[in-house]
């Protein structure tokens, strides 16, 4: 094979990897597709006023703060809004360095509460523990610095209620967020987890805590968020959920059965990526010892959080989502292709480790590629412009078909300027963001092989949706 | 798509500006003349009844009843009840039930038995709202063998048929099922008359032998006179058990459990210590300096730390 050759079978390996992945993608848009209008219809009569049965399961909200001195305050208002007929919140304290404590003692007028603590999962040493004079569910652990994954362990060990919910800080919720995460739990009681759409609030306004107007922002980058945001959640989760093969719940909004999670042995705290390893993980012991199982997506908007508007905040958290994507696959990788892992060991997982896992790595090296072979001369100009229109277009397709999703289903952004804002999006978003996106994940994925030290992601918050 | 879809909402817009006007005078006067409704718009008109419907309690149902046989919204359910589509035919047998119309009766009781726990729970429900009593008869049978209904939707159907209609069925239901079918039934005696259920609750924990069976019995025991049962159970060799007999104890049982609640201080499960904790807390007459002198007597770190969590919990 002379040097040409190598060229041509590298050239045709990356084509089909684009082909495939595209392909891929679109497979599970039109799984969504299907399950999507289904869902609707029927929650179209399911959204009547219904009154509860009494047979709800109360549900513990654990809300992990480090430095959340600024919103927590009224992240728990907002929360302790919710209607659902019985829930508890606790906060976990995880050793803050500025005044999250002392907000929370002076707001909720915390006292001293002597819990007979139940230490089911290992955590680093609590210091203390209170409750709220003021409303008697809500309490809060201090503990000492451990981590996301170690607060919410600490959460689950001090939890009294069969369900828990773990809730970013920073999360903005809706009045019934909880009721409709919960529902699959009312309705299958097979299901040990459910997680809802994470949708992006820049440009919307909230107050008190509640979502009050939706639009979107003006910045660029978090437009584009909202786009990628669509793809990811309308038909890179709600296609596998109908397969009982959805390897991620978001760690922003996610409800959980205690004892399943117990059992597993809580959220992992080597790891960056704790809400995605918890799911691999849990999917990979009820498969492995044939326990059956649901792990379900709610596709409702029910949960807002704010997205990066600046290159430094964005790129950490796409380094750190990549980082903790491997890790979660390399930390449960007897799943792939084992006799009894279903749809989840010979699809979603095979899929997320060629797509998304080692993804950027031939994105990256596939652009690279054809574009030096381009300037070499060993292609012609019009050979490098059908990879880039397979690249592109195919991204584009996708895109534009998550756009469609949101147009068939919730319609959230109703105006002819939303739609010409998110269609120019779309465009944009495939020209050089994800491309930039590709080398971020890149660098993840190094970080992750180097094992480099990963720790709390700091993310830089402009809050301007809040109200006065 | 947007502009089919801006063109249905200015449509539905249009309909609900007239009608919801409508439906609320109907709740004080009658309505001599309707609006011709024109058959996209049928779906939109139902929902908005129905929401009316769901929203409102006593004799204004009534008068919206009339309202919807005026307008012929009857025929239009049963109309889009024979169409394939799932909203529509919810839709439909939803409108059905809450117009209480008996011509609908053996339709719906056909899908009682469909595959989709939605659309059978559906049907059920609009049974139970024409004619509890009879709805009952066919509907209590299907609850042992339909493991796919969910509870919570069992359960708010069972409510709103009432206890004076379900008790009977129900209690003869669980007499007769399946050993395995019974800790799930015995989750619904809470919505049947007392004395019915305290019969049955009664009668199983003097003859079951099976744990989870057990542990549902105590958690349904509502009479007083059965403490003694509960009473057998405390030292019972599975803690859900034990846990159940410690709550039913703690709402019914008297000073004489101080005792027993007291031993349960130091079982290995944190849950049993909780509940016997909790039970001595709502005690009859009991202080919080007993349940301090209790704790000064105890010599297990477990127990002392429980009983100060309670005592902490108990309101000011």
């Amino acid at each position: 094979m002379n040097f040409i050759d190598v060229i041509t079978v590298g050239e045709w390996l990356f084509l089909l990897y684009f082909i495939g992945m595209n392909t891929g993608y679109l497979m599970l848009n039109m799984l969504s597709l299907v399950s999507l209008s289904g869902l609707m219809r029927a929650n179209s009569v399911a959204a009547l006023p219904q009154a509860y049965s009494g047979f709800e399961p109360p549900i513990s909200l654990l809300v992990p703060a480090y430095n959340e001195q600024a919103t927590i305050a009224a992240s728990l208002h907002s929360m302790l809004q919710l209607s659902y007929p019985q829930f508890e919140i606790i906060v976990i304290n995880d050793g803050s360095k500025d005044q999250t404590l002392d907000v929370l003692r002076r707001e909720f007028a915390l006292v001293p509460f002597p819990e007979a603590y139940r230490a089911r999962v290992a955590t680093k040493p609590l210091r203390s523990l209170y409750r709220s004079t003021i409303y008697p569910q809500l309490r809060v652990i201090d503990k000492e610095n451990g981590g996301k994954a170690d607060s919410l362990n600490a959460g689950i060990n001090a939890s009294r209620y069969p369900l828990f919910c773990a809730v970013d800080a920073d999360s903005i919720l809706q009045r019934d967020s909880l009721q409709r995460v919960a529902q699959p739990f009312l309705e299958d009681a097979r299901v040990i987890a459910s997680g809802g759409t994470v949708r992006i609030v820049n440009g919307c306004t909230a107050s008190g805590g509640f979502l009050e107007k939706v639009d979107l922002p003006r910045n660029p980058l978090a437009l584009m968020q909202i786009v990628e945001y669509l793809r990811a959640f309308l038909f890179g989760r709600m296609g596998w959920s109908p397969i009982n093969a959805m390897l991620i719940i978001s760690g922003a909004f996610g409800l959980f059965k205690k004892e399943a999670v117990v059992e597993a042995g809580g959220y992992r705290s080597d790891t960056v990526g704790e809400d995605m390893e918890l799911v691999v993980r849990l999917h990979r012991i009820y498969r492995l010892a044939r326990k059956p199982y649901r792990i379900v997506f709610v596709p409702d908007p029910i949960c807002w959080t704010e997205a990066p508007e600046d290159l430094r905040t964005l790129k950490n958290q796409r380094i750190r989502w990549q980082r903790g994507l491997a890790e979660s696959l390399s930390m449960n990788f007897r799943l792939l292709f084992h006799p009894r892992s279903g749809a989840v060991g010979w699809l979603a997982f095979p899929f997320m480790m060629l797509f998304e896992w080692l993804g950027p790595l031939v994105e990256v090296t596939g652009y690279l590629f054809m574009l030096l072979i381009y300037l070499f001369g060993v292609i012609s100009g019009q050979a490098l412009w059908v990879f880039l229109f397979i690249a592109v277009g195919f991204g584009l397709l996708l895109s534009v078909s998550g756009l469609l999703l949101e147009e068939m289903t919730f319609h959230l952004y109703p105006r002819g300027r939303h739609l010409l804002m998110l269609i120019g999006a779309v465009v944009l978003e495939n020209l050089g963001y994800r491309q930039l996106n590709s080398v971020w994940r890149l660098i993840g994925l190094f970080r992750w092989m180097f094992r480099s030290r990963a720790h709390w992601g700091e993310m830089k918050r402009k809050g301007t949706w809040q109200g006065k | 798509m947007r502009i089919m879809l801006n063109r249905r909402e200015r449509r539905e817009a249009r309909l609900l500006a007239v009608w919801r006007p409508l439906m609320v005078q109907s709740l004080a006067e009658n309505i001599q003349h309707y609006p011709a409704v024109a058959k996209p718009d049928i779906p939109a008109l139902l929902n908005l009844w129905n929401h009316f419907q769901e929203s409102l309690r006593g004799d204004a149902k009534e008068r919206l009843n009339r309202l919807a046989r005026d307008a012929a919204m009857d025929k239009m359910a049963l109309t889009m009840l024979r169409r394939r589509r799932l909203s529509e035919r919810l839709l439909a047998m939803m409108t059905l039930g809450h117009l209480r119309d008996k011509s609908a009766w053996q339709i719906l009781t056909d899908f009682l038995g469909d595959d989709s726990p939605i659309l059978s729970l559906a049907a059920a429900r609009a049974l139970m709202q024409i004619d509890a009593a009879a709805a009952v008869v066919v509907f209590m049978p299907l609850l042992e063998v339909r493991e796919d209904w969910p509870p919570a939707r069992v359960a708010s159907l069972l409510k709103e048929a009432g206890a004076a209609i379900i008790s009977g069925p129900l209690t003869a239901l669980i007499r007769q099922a399946p050993q395995a079918q019974l800790p799930r039934l015995i989750h619904f005696l809470d919505l049947a008359y007392s004395d019915a259920s305290s019969r049955l609750v009664r009668e199983m924990l003097e003859t079951s032998h099976d744990s989870q069976v057990l542990a549902a019995c105590l958690r349904a025991m509502n009479d007083a006179r059965d403490l003694d049962l509960a009473r057998r159970q405390l030292q019972h060799p599975d803690w859900p058990v034990r846990v159940q007999a410690a709550a039913a104890l703690g709402r019914l049982g008297a000073d004489v459990d101080r005792v027993g609640l007291a031993r349960l201080l130091t079982d290995t499960q944190w849950w049993v210590r909780y509940r016997a904790a909790q039970a001595l807390s709502q005690l009859p007459f009991v202080t919080t300096e007993q349940l301090h002198r209790l704790m000064a007597e105890q010599t297990d770190r477990y127990a002392r730390d429980m009983l100060k969590q309670v005592i902490a919990e108990r309101p000011a």
